[in-house]
């Protein structure tokens, strides 16, 4: 659950629409239309990338929103069973928390999945999620997605591109191979444990 | 008995944390100084320290790269020389920049190359570069050859044993690249020391997406097979010219090492670094009760005490070097409500103090740690920053370190305090914990000789007669 007290604004007069802020929005939250760029409140979560990225002083700033909104996606009213079995095809607890940050946890991200979204951007506006560093939950959010079965494309910018590479996808063969160049990474330990809890 | 605090490394001023302030050892009482080499008389190598010659290091770097076959770089060649944020940060970052510029003028020298390029890398922020570029004065030094870069650059696809990753295009599209690093082992609960030199190829040096693989696809000793399988990839190894390390100890710079072959450098790093880290290690491990406080410009865990970071304090209660071990901070926990949690923290840090530190990246477990932060405006950075939720929601705000260090003692009494100021060399610390080290560091010193480095060295594979060729 994301607490969110503040959000991005933009200055008009000083925007001069060169679109760096819609590029790293990771919530989509930003559109610029007629060389301006304009800011939507109800998918902002104040990650303020835009505002470290912007290279017009103070075109973009963090004002407060007039009251403290919540994101989070309740799930009491979905099919718990089928959020588990998500989690679990996604290789997550349900309880686990897939960012370090905003302690999103899986089950909550799949919700959001369930009850709507279809890409990154959409899953972050909704969860909250990246709006603290917003890099290691990255290929969290597109196994989440893969597993509820949702088709998505590396946008055309390459703002993110979707890689779920991890270690239980390494084919046993080469395990056995990494384990015996390089013991002390302990792969052939770690991938038994990964894939077993998988198989579960 | 004890020397009075020692001075360390002012803060740098930056758009990502607190305007620097006065330091803890000058407004609080009773702060020691105690030297890592007191502690440890074998750890007592060093060509440079805080306030030193730099030249020792163009020296040093200049005899390394002499023995460096530099012929595959041709005059018309273009080299990039890869350096990473940390390296900034180690003892004000003077040190580092010195390596680089030295690597740029031997390898000139040495090649007749002209376009040798400094990639300045960044952890996130998209003004880390250009700070640290103005910092050292890199544009002027690096004949304006100067260009910064982070993980939202634009990427390039690198096909590896185990399948594609994305690294930065630009850090990798020249002639030839040289691996410019440090090796300061920070975070041991991450890496383990296993394979270290590699990890600027899973982390760095990639897009951020692979940074998320790293941390969140992989185990904790695992992962550190992915920048090796990226190293050792065809795109990188028909660019790779050679690596160039600033070697650490707690007491500072050892040297400038260089090789061609990375894996033989990571032996060296890893026999000199499981004995005078492993006792640094062990000793914080021996602390029983502390309030610490961050005093620098960077991230809180990545502020040093006795050449070793908070983050190795807020994990000491588990031996990081032993490998068998596979769950140090590398996984979660179930709390009493049945909630999948991060790990704690060691229980001996029993309150954490923010005098000056940046906010920005996440502090794992630290639920059950009381954290005071001092002064109003520094409070409002770290509750702007999403990275750490339960901080900004739970933390105490006092409006000046004094005041904090009351708060503190409200929550947990004693007189044991120590400073993670960036020190190399020394522990700024109360009086009272100053003693406690020194009373604890022959034991340490006898477990780590006689039990565990034996333990970690055959973990490894090392014969221990390479200790007395390599430390």
């Amino acid at each position: 659950m994301m607490r969110l007290q503040y959000m991005a604004e933009v200055d008009e007069d000083l925007c001069t629409g060169c679109k760096l802020c819609e590029f790293i929005c990771p919530a989509a939250a930003i559109r610029v239309v007629e060389d301006t760029a304009a800011v939507d409140g109800d998918r902002c979560i104040d990650c303020q990338r835009c505002i470290d990225l912007c290279k017009t002083e103070k075109a973009i700033s963090r004002i407060a929103r007039p009251e403290e909104v919540l994101r989070y996606v309740d799930l009491t009213d979905l099919d718990q069973a089928r959020i588990k079995e998500l989690c679990g095809k996604a290789g997550l607890l349900p309880h686990m928390a897939i960012c370090g940050c905003t302690r999103t946890t899986a089950q909550e991200t799949v919700a959001a999945v369930l009850k709507g979204a279809r890409t990154p951007e959409e899953l972050c506006a909704m969860t909250g999620l990246r709006a603290g560093c917003g890099l290691y939950c990255m290929t969290r959010i597109f196994q989440v997605l893969q597993a509820c079965g949702v088709e998505f494309e590396n946008p055309p910018d390459r703002r993110w591109i979707k890689l779920t590479l991890g270690l239980a996808d390494v084919s046993e063969e080469k395990v056995l191979q990494i384990d015996q160049a390089y013991p002390t990474c302990c792969v052939g330990e770690d991938w038994r444990r990964l894939t077993q809890r998988r198989s579960k | 008995m004890f020397n009075p605090p020692v001075q360390s490394p002012e803060p740098m001023e930056s758009f990502y944390g607190p305007k620097p302030k006065e330091r803890a050892i000058n407004i609080l009482d009773d702060i020691v100084s105690v030297e890592v080499s007191d502690l440890f008389p074998d750890i007592n190598e060093r060509i440079y320290k805080y306030g030193g010659d730099l030249s020792a290091i163009t020296k040093s770097t200049g005899e390394a790269l002499s023995r460096i076959d530099m012929s595959m770089i041709k005059p018309g060649d273009t080299v990039k020389i890869l350096s990473s944020e940390h390296g900034y940060s180690i003892m004000g970052g003077d040190v580092y920049a010195a390596m680089l510029e030295a690597v740029k003028d031997n390898v000139k020298t040495a090649t007749g190359c002209k376009d040798v390029r400094l990639m300045v890398g960044a952890y996130k922020g998209f003004r880390e570069s250009d700070e640290f570029i103005r910092r050292y004065e890199l544009d002027k030094r690096f004949e304006g050859k100067v260009y910064g870069y982070g993980p939202y650059d634009r990427d390039v696809a690198i096909d590896t044993e185990i399948g594609t990753i994305y690294a930065i295009k630009k850090i990798f599209d020249g002639d030839w690249f040289i691996h410019c690093y440090y090796d300061d082992p920070r975070e041991i609960y991450y890496h383990r020391q296993i394979q270290r030199a590699f990890k600027p190829f899973g982390m760095s040096y990639v897009r951020f997406e692979t940074r998320s693989c790293y941390h969140m696809n992989f185990a904790n000793r695992s992962c550190n097979y992915l920048p090796i399988a990226v190293f050792y990839s065809p795109y990188i190894q028909q660019r790779y010219a050679f690596s160039c390390v600033l070697r650490h100890s707690p007491i500072g710079i050892l040297k400038v090492d260089a090789d061609r072959d990375l894996a033989a450098l990571d032996r060296r790093i890893a026999i000199s670094h499981l004995r005078k880290y492993g006792k640094m290690m062990r000793l914080f491990h021996e602390i029983d009760e502390a309030i610490a406080v961050a005093d620098g410009g960077r991230w809180g865990f990545y502020l040093h005490a006795g050449g070793t970071i908070f983050g190795v304090f807020m994990h000491a209660h588990d031996d990081l070097f032993d490998i068998t071990n596979a769950k140090v901070l590398g996984g979660f926990k179930k709390n009493a409500k049945g909630e999948v949690v991060p790990m704690t923290i060691n229980p001996a840090c029993k309150v954490i103090v923010l005098h000056q530190a940046w906010p920005g990246i996440n502090y794992l477990g630290l639920e059950e740690t009381p954290m005071v932060i001092a002064g109003e405006d520094h409070a409002a950075m770290w509750q702007a920053d999403h990275c750490n939720p339960y901080i900004s929601e739970t933390a105490r705000v006092a409006p000046d370190l004094p005041k904090a260090m009351e708060i503190a003692q409200d929550f947990y009494r004693t007189d044991k305090v120590i400073i993670f100021d960036g020190s190399f060399g020394n522990i700024n610390c109360s009086r009272s914990l100053a003693e406690f080290l020194v009373k604890k560091a022959p034991e340490v010193n006898r477990e780590v000789e006689e039990k565990l480095l034996p333990m970690w060295l055959k973990q490894r594979g090392i014969n221990p007669h390479e200790l007395d060729s390599h430390s």
